[in-house]
């Protein structure tokens, strides 16, 4: 006879996992939307740059997008689009970045890409150890196929939390479909005193992806 | 029961809230990221000319390149190029004119017509290197051909307006427009990159300017030119 305990213990095992595989395969389904990204905005150019292997393992092998655009007037904007898929998907840049001792995270704002009650972005200035005068802009957002979107830290300790159970529950729960956008470029302050020409493309590139993305939600 | 039950929770937790920090900014660049109503905001319209165009207005600029020299710039009077009025540039260096360098000033755009430094290049058609109304960062866009040795290369740049910025040169310092072009032109020898990086004070004109060469096959040369005086 199976003493009682046993029982119960198996039961909850038994929800347990099954939860789990559940989880993991509205997860894995979160991140099945890749929608494509624009080829050329305005005056830049973007070609092809692909997300490297090393990044992608860290990262969890989601599917990847990257570009590099160019305006004819010596300045770069990187952008890459990941599949938010699993947890390990959301690497925050202040850990990537600034992880590898090069760059020091010096700043953060919160605002909205495309006017008042839009979609809220993150912007972040990481400064170079060795060169204090050379930074980093990046714009980092995580989109939904809805439209929505969403910039706090998911992968942090207990501060968190909240978040990640927020996006948890659109994933599993809701079926959410959302990929990952870090929009950047680096510049001089001795070339862009206060970074406003640096900021003004990544801004524009940004908000071009949030609507080709705003858009092929909608259509697709 | 209630050992494994908060066992679970236990680990249940730990598996969801992660084990890394995310890292807290320190804040002391709050002032390189701006918000989006700054990044669209329009540059003020300069009070006066960003070229004084008044016949005998005078500046002097040292040169920071191979010569380490002195150049003077005079407006001499103006021509009539294609039915419409240049302003006229002389440059002398070492006492003996040049070069000239020929503008088109209109309400609508500033272009330029000739350039180059020893020998005389046409651009054709004038190239425009400011739009106005002025916008921050918006592209003036332009394809046309460089004349040089009496041939006509194809040749193509980009110009804007990048901001308005306190520029210290010899002379003092001044609030002035900063406007950066580039222009590519191909040469037999592959392309040839020239970026023109000129700082304008209302009233004044040039108080600096900056050029980087990248020549096929040559290492890139970068000189400058920074005001010493001037007269209006």
């Amino acid at each position: 006879m199976t003493p009682k305990v046993f029982k119960q213990l198996s039961t909850i095992i038994g929800i347990t996992a099954a939860l789990s595989i559940f989880s993991q395969k509205r997860l894995e389904s979160a991140g099945g939307w890749f929608p494509s990204v624009p080829d050329a905005i305005a005056d830049w150019e973007g070609m092809n740059q692909p997300v490297s292997q090393s990044t992608l393992t860290i990262l969890g092998n989601p599917r990847a997008a990257g570009r590099e655009y160019t305006n004819g007037t010596g300045e770069t904007i990187l952008a890459t689009l990941v599949t938010a898929g699993p947890f390990e998907n959301f690497h925050d840049p202040t850990v990537c970045v600034g992880g590898n001792g090069a760059w020091e995270f010096t700043s953060r704002k919160e605002f909205t890409l495309d006017g008042p009650g839009s979609a809220p972005v993150r912007a972040m200035i990481f400064r170079q150890r060795t060169n204090p005068k050379m930074r980093i802009i990046m714009y980092y957002w995580q989109q939904s196929r809805d439209g929505a979107t969403t910039c706090e830290p998911m992968m942090g300790n207990f501060r968190d939390l909240p978040a990640r159970l927020r996006t948890g529950y659109g994933a599993v729960i809701l079926g959410r479909q959302s990929v990952l956008l870090r929009i950047y470029t680096a510049y001089s302050e001795t070339d862009d005193a206060v970074g406003l020409s640096a900021q003004r493309g990544v801004h524009e590139i940004s908000r071009a992806y949030y609507r080709a993305l705003l858009k092929e939600g909608k259509d697709g | 029961m209630s050992r494994i039950a908060f066992t679970l929770c236990v680990v249940a937790f730990t598996v969801v809230s992660g084990c890394k920090n995310v890292r807290i900014a320190t804040g002391s660049d709050d002032k390189f990221i701006h918000l989006p109503q700054e990044l669209t905001a329009t540059p003020i319209p300069p009070a006066q000319p960003l070229l004084p165009t008044s016949p005998g207005s005078r500046w002097t600029y040292r040169l920071t390149n191979d010569e380490n020299g002195i150049e003077e710039v005079t407006v001499l009077p103006s021509r009539q190029i294609e039915g419409q009025t240049a302003l006229v540039l002389g440059c002398k260096r070492k006492g003996t004119l040049d070069r000239e360098e020929l503008f088109y000033i209109t309400d609508k755009e500033i272009a330029q017509f000739s350039a180059g430094a020893g020998e005389k290049v046409i651009l054709k058609p004038p190239m425009p290197i400011l739009r106005f109304p002025l916008k921050f960062d918006e592209t003036v866009s332009w394809q046309g051909g460089v004349s040089l040795r009496g041939a006509l290369v194809p040749s193509q740049s980009k110009s804007r307006l990048r901001c308005i910025e306190k520029i210290k040169v010899p002379r003092g310092t001044f609030t002035s427009y900063r406007v950066d072009t580039i222009l590519e032109t191909r040469l037999a020898e592959g392309l040839a990159r020239f970026w023109v990086t000129r700082w304008l004070a209302p009233g004044i004109g040039v108080v600096r300017t900056r050029y980087i060469v990248k020549s096929p096959g040559q290492a890139e040369r970068v000189f400058t030119k920074e005001l010493l005086k001037y007269k209006i």
